[in-house]
């Protein structure tokens, strides 16, 4: 694998059980360090499954998917769940945040279970706390939220919450998965430029997936995951 | 363990408080059953036990010897049939026998028992580790109408030294008339022993003799006043005596003693040791105590049952935040242990609020299981029995969110980043 290679999925094969057909081939995937990648494909292209793949939280059954030069397949679990909480940033459709916490502690929760990425807030802030704040700030949620559930926000504030946590520490990749759906067309950009801004600061490589076409201009690259995958292109073509 | 799981726990348990308080009481009640039953058989027999020592028999008219020994030692049940005088006279020359006290039950004062008895009774009347009593102020009876009130009295009633009171025909709930024509006046207040004596208002024999003068067949006689001032014209010698504490001379002698009593020509009596006596009655309750432990352990039982259930059906609404935690990096270990803390967290708060109620209890009703049952009810930090049965409690809880942690991990595996919901 390249150096220069956050993401490389080669030949990979995956199903669920194995008495069901697959439901990911997909002969080469790559994401470069500091790459934006949009990828769009519609419901049932395979994209959650590509997304624990990529997480480590499943293997392929075949081929290979190395992340930052690890190979997953031969990586135990635990050391595939260390690369995840280190090096990689969730950032979800349903922003997925923990409701009973606040929004300072949702943002530092990569922290609590990565030494590595609290290490790496210490090179932008005086703590991980601080750097939670700056980035906050950055993404427009007034200091006077930051002790507050997060259920108090709205929409866009709540979305703005996840895009910090998964960027806090510098993770090398941040995977998106249509993070902008709930947003308005006008927050939309608004976000997605935030979100461009934030990856080129701390040169973390960008797997965006979404549905939404309009947004692939913004982005260095754009693939069509139900053309790669081709497990797809055959139930398609059925 | 990843430090901030206890935190997150504690953080995730307080967002569902009200679910999990109910289930933390539920813990709670449980622990209440268990160790309070434990507490109160501890309790139970060792304020029985501590009730008397030093007393090789308890002989009295021939009953059973386990309701002789509940009435004459603990005021408790029913009266026995009396034992006459002669009889007591001739136990007390029984050259095997060192000492006797005399015990005259049957009259009350304002709920506690009256007991009629002579001077012996202090010099050789002993309880705990064979502790004497001590008179904490004033002094012995002398006087016809003087009277000793135990330290219960004195507090309950706020009686002092020079008080008069009256005594009552009867006792508990079967008070039938005052003896308010022949007052006492209080000359003592005994110093504070935790049996049944700190309830007890102690009188001379002649004075529940003299108190019943114009009294017959249980009532007093219509038309017949018998001044206090002349009661002491009469003869005295009481006719007859609830029961008689004995001591020997030699501990060694007790069942040639106790065979001689019993076997006794002149009136059918039957002598009593103590620590055998009390062992008939452990025996007798035995049966109930462990029925009520087994009962507790089921509800117990439930309680776990209920704890494994109410995080089970939980467990379906937070696979979003478990999946969460798994996409910031934890591990389904994490994720294990969340779940398994949780109902540690759960089970350690029942202990201690079950605790705190059982002191609570203990506290606001030592006073009535005191004074109704004559057990004392000790306010302390568990110990022996106590603290396994609290550690096996835990230990079930423990075991009991094993299968929560062990579901939720097996969901985290399977629902990876994006649970299908």
């Amino acid at each position: 694998m390249s150096p220069s290679q956050a993401v490389l999925i080669e030949n990979v094969r995956f199903r669920w059980k194995p008495d069901l057909p697959w439901c990911l081939e997909i002969p080469r995937l790559s994401l470069a360090l500091g790459e934006s990648l949009f990828l769009h494909g519609p419901s049932g292209s395979g994209k959650s499954t590509l997304l624990n793949l990529i997480g480590g939280v499943v293997i392929a059954d075949q081929g290979g998917v190395h992340v930052l030069g690890c190979d997953f397949r031969h990586t135990r679990a635990t050391a595939r769940d260390r690369i995840r909480a280190d090096h990689i940033g969730f950032l979800f459709q349903q922003f997925n945040l923990v409701p009973y916490l606040t929004v300072v502690e949702n943002v530092l929760l990569p922290c609590r279970f990565s030494k590595r990425r609290a290490e790496r807030c210490l090179l932008q802030s005086a703590s991980p706390l601080a750097e939670a704040r700056r980035l906050l700030a950055r993404l427009d949620i007034a200091p006077n939220l930051l002790q507050r559930r997060v259920t108090e926000l709205s929409i866009g504030q709540q979305q703005r919450v996840a895009a910090a946590r998964s960027i806090i520490g510098a993770p090398e990749i941040i995977v998106a998965d249509e993070p902008t759906s709930a947003l308005d067309a006008g927050r939309q950009m608004a976000f997605l430029e935030l979100l461009l801004e934030q990856c080129a600061q701390s040169s973390s490589s960008l797997l965006f997936v979404s549905h939404d076409r309009r947004l692939e201009s913004a982005f260095s690259r754009t693939l069509a995951l139900d053309e790669i995958n081709q497990a797809h292109a055959k139930e398609r073509d059925a | 363990m990843n430090p901030f799981i206890p935190i997150l726990a504690a953080r995730s348990a307080w967002n569902r408080r009200l679910t999990l308080g109910m289930m933390v009481l539920s813990v709670a009640l449980s622990v209440v059953l268990l160790v309070g039953i434990e507490r109160l058989r501890t309790d139970a027999r060792t304020s029985f036990a501590e009730a008397v020592s030093g007393t090789d028999l308890i002989v009295g008219a021939r009953a059973n010897p386990v309701e002789l020994l509940l009435y004459a030692v603990f005021r408790i049940g029913a009266a026995t049939n009396n034992m006459g005088w002669p009889s007591y006279l001739a136990l007390a020359d029984d050259p095997a026998v060192a000492w006797t006290v005399p015990l005259s039950l049957g009259d009350s004062h304002r709920g506690f028992a009256v007991l009629g008895t002579t001077s012996a009774y202090f010099d050789h009347f002993r309880h705990g580790d064979r502790t004497p009593l001590k008179i904490a102020q004033g002094k012995r009876f002398e006087q016809l109408f003087d009277t000793v009130i135990g330290a219960d009295v004195a507090t309950a009633s706020g009686y002092r030294l020079g008080d008069r009171i009256t005594l009552s025909h009867g006792a508990g709930d079967t008070v039938l008339a005052e003896h308010g024509d022949k007052p006492f006046t209080v000359v003592g207040i005994l110093a504070r022993t935790g049996t049944p004596v700190d309830r007890t208002v102690h009188v001379s024999l002649e004075a529940i003799e003299a108190i019943h003068l114009n009294w017959q067949g249980g009532a007093p006689v219509p038309g017949l006043s018998i001044p206090a001032e002349f009661a002491r014209k009469f003869n005295l010698t009481p006719k007859s005596i609830t029961a008689a504490l004995v001591g020997l001379h030699n501990r060694s002698d007790v069942f040639a003693a106790q065979r001689r009593i019993n076997a006794a020509r002149a009136e059918p009596l039957v002598a009593v040791m103590p620590g055998v006596a009390l062992d008939n009655l452990w025996q007798m309750v035995g049966t109930a105590e462990r029925t009520m432990t087994g009962i507790s352990a089921l509800v117990a039982a439930v309680s776990f049952i209920g704890l494994v259930a109410v995080v089970l059906a939980g467990l379906g609404e937070r696979r979003r935040e478990l999946a969460v935690l798994r996409s910031v990096g934890a591990a389904p270990r994490d994720v294990f242990t969340l779940l398994a803390f949780e109902g540690l967290l759960i089970t350690l708060s029942g202990v201690v609020l079950g605790l705190a109620l059982l002191t609570a209890a203990a506290s606001l009703l030592g006073e009535f299981v005191l004074t109704r049952y004559g057990v004392v009810l000790r306010v302390r930090l568990p110990d022996g029995a106590e603290l396994s049965m609290l550690l096996a409690i835990i230990a079930t809880g423990l075991a009991a969110s094993l299968v929560p942690g062990y579901r939720a991990y097996r969901m985290a595996l399977a629902d990876g980043l994006a649970p299908r919901l």
